[in-house]
């Protein structure tokens, strides 16, 4: 059965024959889950506060899950919070500071007799109710820095992938110390979070950055961006890579359409240009590459994992639940509200962790961290300044 | 006729060798900087020292952007001036209103054409408006966008308006032939009933421009004050600050002027010692309010309860790799603001100590401006990036010196095409000036 395709009413015997084969592939109490996702679905429809939807479960999740980090929970958690099974039902449909700005808008849009299709964001469609066309698939992430040897074949793969040129690193692998105690060198590895409330997009003035409908990847119109730059300024990740030059990479062979906007591949100069997970893969014709990124097929010790975050049997989600090996996960930098869909296994960069000294390996890839025109940067010259 | 303060007309009637020299010599300046940007335009943004923050450990806004901000504080602080002036009706004030209407209108057009400058795809810009139905519930670029169009229109109203009513007032006769035409043009259909009706509408457009000054007068602040992923952009007092700034520089751009002006063609009548007096205290005023706003600004960030983003922006600027730049910048505004403070009178003649202060103090909001914008993205926070450089490349000095020098060229011929002010005197009937 397609979990992305329930039954409607959430009373029927259909329904709860769904939600108990999809709960019950998650390995966690059927009666419990297969509770949440109904009453999950009451809340979506206003049938149910959110408070009360917390209460009447707090207890059980806790005991199942040992944390309520449940969308509805009063307080913030805390950053590390583990990625908790999907609530069958409740989709992607989320709630956040910025959705409801976009949908304070889209009223307003209403009010002005304007089309809230000219909306660009998911976001917004879905919360305006223009409910057929949204879609419970949110690609994402799952990435196993403790895996990760910073052999920077992602990094290569990616730039090759995509066409770009030896600075705009779409993929990165940073490589930091905790602290001066030890000289344990970590690394992470870092592309674009995919934000499901990605500033980049509240920032934008063209509209060019928006988030893909069908499977929640954040993109740019190579057509519209204007090349302001106020997307990197607002990112916290500093994942934007503008095309400062005419871009000297080698080729991008794929298409470059997707659905119809030009905004797979690398920028054209003048536009902003940051990870695609691959988009062109995800589009294209060829079945055995959608679902694939360049990084994820080259990485050798498979510490990336890409698909579906909604969907379990996905293999982020599988290996977050079978291949943590111990170590904790956790979401980069979630405080800053950006609901990322990247998670990370291993241990998550304190806010006091500096890059490391010496080479950071970059060249042996012919890729470099000097933008094209500008002096060469010095590993480690602002020590001082700290 | 005879008239109080007919010095107005003089920068009208005269041309000197040497104003033709300094025109040439901006001409001169304006043609560098379009040469500096056809090569822009030509080879991209790779022309600058401007590259992405993070692993490019650059800054991806720089100088344009500080100018930016620069010149739209300037524009504001212009507006306000011209709301007060005109709404309470400070007629001793009037070339003041004159100055900052053209002020306005010329740092407004300067910020507006900086923002354009500095767009990776500047062909675009287009884009901006026609997405703008959207964007304006979200983004503050268009929000920016939308202020300063509306401070464009607003201003422009106001000159035309207050230039219909001068004119109606003078006999054009007596102008030079281009000031003429466009006096025949600005009173067409003039009928001297309007008079008591344009009088109130200057009023009110006063006050609107004042009101406006004041709340969209923050959105060039917000631009950065919204920016959650910013450490010492995002914050409450972001509006605030830029709006400080922007009544200090507009009241110091108009000094200046006024103080060239009085100097250059002996308007002593025109610009009598009060006027100076009260811009004197106004700068004085917003000097200390700006400083105190700065401050209140920076330094809880060192304070060790701080989160550390915060507090690596503030060291840096306060006793870091910024310490130099920021202290002069401080220093350029509170030593004159003291000096202004304790020396009034003195400074005060004449005018031209006025503007020798307002220069230092102009400067010093420009440099501060430049640091509020690129400190942030070379300081980064978050995850484990070195810090950034910055060193302006010549053609972004050529673009950013070039863009102050053609808004004087600007504004020198405008002193040449438009009156400074109105004649002061009790005008005989409409009807004789008419003629
Ligand atoms: S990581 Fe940055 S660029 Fe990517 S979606 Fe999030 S905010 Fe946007
Ligand atoms: S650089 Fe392009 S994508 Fe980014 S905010 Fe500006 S117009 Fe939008």
């Amino acid at each position: 059965m397609n979990a992305s395709d329930p039954p409607d009413d959430i009373d029927s015997e259909a329904w709860e024959a769904w939600a108990t084969e999809v709960v019950d592939g998650t390995g966690f109490d059927v009666e419990l889950g297969v509770g949440l996702a109904r009453d999950a679905q009451r809340v979506a429809r206003g049938e149910m506060t959110e408070a009360e939807y917390q209460a009447k479960y707090h207890e059980d999740v806790l005991d199942e899950f040992g944390v309520d980090d449940r969308p509805t929970a009063p307080e913030p958690q805390k950053a590390d919070g583990s990625p908790l099974p999907g609530v069958p039902g409740t989709g992607n449909g989320k709630r956040s500071r910025r959705s409801m700005l976009k949908t304070a808008g889209a009223i307003g849009l209403g009010t002005l007799g304007l089309s809230a299709a000219q909306q660009s964001t998911r976001t917004v469609a879905a919360q305006s109710g223009d409910g057929d066309s949204e879609s419970d698939v949110q690609m994402g992430m799952a990435i196993n820095t403790d895996r990760c040897i910073a052999c920077l074949q992602c990094m290569d793969a990616c730039n090759e992938e995509n066409g770009n040129p030896a600075e705009s690193l779409w993929m990165a692998v940073l490589r930091y110390q905790e602290d001066d105690y030890t000289d344990n060198e970590e690394f992470l590895t870092r592309p674009c979070q995919h934000c499901s409330d990605a500033p980049c997009e509240t920032a934008c003035p063209t509209n060019a950055r928006y988030t893909r409908e069908e499977d929640g990847i954040v993109l740019t119109d190579y057509d519209q961006c204007t090349g302001c730059r106020y997307c990197e300024v607002s990112c916290p990740y500093g994942v934007n890579y503008m095309e400062w030059a005419e871009p000297g990479g080698g080729d991008f062979e794929a298409d470059r359409d997707v659905d119809g906007v030009t905004a797979a591949g690398s920028a054209p100069q003048g536009t902003m240009g940051k990870c695609t997970f691959c988009a062109h893969r995800q589009v294209s014709d060829d079945e055995s590459l959608q679902g694939t990124t360049a990084c994820e097929d080259v990485c050798p010790v498979d510490a990336i994992h890409f698909g579906d975050m909604n969907d379990e049997e996905s293999a982020p989600r599988q290996h977050l639940a079978n291949d943590t090996g111990g170590q904790p996960t956790y979401r980069l930098l979630e405080d800053k509200g950006t609901e990322p869909n990247i998670v990370y296994v291993g241990n998550e960069p304190s806010r006091t962790a500096t890059q490391t000294d010496g080479p950071t390996g970059e060249n042996e890839f012919d890729l470099v961290r000097e933008r094209h025109g500008r002096r060469e940067i010095e590993i480690g010259s602002h020590e001082d300044d700290d | 006729m005879s008239t109080t303060n007919n010095t107005i007309l003089t920068p009208l009637k005269t041309l000197s060798v040497k104003f033709l020299a300094l025109v040439v010599v901006l001409g001169i300046a304006a043609l560098v900087m379009l040469e500096a940007i056809v090569h822009q335009l030509q080879h991209g943004l790779a022309v600058t020292d401007l590259a992405s923050w993070g692993t490019q450990e650059g800054v991806t806004w720089g100088i344009y952007i500080g100018t930016f901000e620069w010149f739209a504080g300037m524009a504001v602080g212009a507006l306000a001036a011209v709301g007060y002036i005109r709404y309470n009706e400070l007629t001793r004030y009037d070339i003041i209103a004159r100055i900052g209407e053209l002020w306005a209108l010329i740092s407004g057009l300067s910020a507006a054409y900086l923002i354009v400058i500095d767009l990776g795809r500047p062909d675009r810009v287009l884009n901006i408006l026609t997405a703008w139905f959207v964007t304006v519930q979200y983004s503050p670029l268009a929000w920016d966008v939308t202020f300063v169009t509306a401070l464009l229109v607003m201003t422009s109203a106001m000159l035309i308006l207050s230039l219909r009513r001068d004119f109606s007032e003078m006999d054009l006769n007596k102008l030079p032939v281009y000031t003429a035409l466009l006096g025949e043009l600005l009173t067409l259909g003039f009928r001297p009933e309007e008079r008591e009706k344009l009088d109130s509408m200057l009023r009110w457009l006063g006050l609107a421009l004042l009101i406006l000054a004041f709340t969209g007068g923050m959105v060039p602040g917000w631009l950065l004050g919204v920016v959650g992923a910013q450490a010492g952009w995002y914050g409450g007092i972001a509006g605030i600050a830029f709006l400080s700034a922007g009544l200090m520089s507009g009241v110091a751009v108009l000094a200046i002027t006024a103080g060239v002006l009085r100097y250059l063609y002996g308007m002593e009548e025109a610009l009598p010692e009060e006027v100076f007096v009260g811009l004197g205290k106004a700068l004085t005023l917003f000097g200390f309010v700006y400083l105190v706003v700065q401050f209140n600004n920076l330094l809880p960030s060192i304070f060790p309860m701080a989160p550390l983003a915060e507090s690596r922006v503030g060291e840096a600027m306060l006793y870091g790799h910024f310490a130099t730049d920021f202290w002069l910048a401080m220093g350029a505004v509170a030593i004159p603001m003291l000096i202004l403070a304790v020396f009034r009178e003195r400074m005060l003649a004449g005018g031209v100590g006025l503007a020798v202060v307002s220069v230092v103090m102009l400067w010093g909001v420009w440099v501060k401006s430049q640091l509020t914008v690129i400190e942030p993205l070379m300081y980064s926070s978050g995850l484990p990036y070195e810090v950034g450089t910055y060193v302006p490349t010549l053609v972004e000095w050529v673009i950013t010196i070039g863009s102050i020098l053609v808004a004087i060229l600007l504004f020198s011929i405008a002193t040449k095409l438009v009156p400074m002010g109105r004649l002061l005197d009790d005008t005989a009937s409409t009807e004789e000036v008419r003629n």
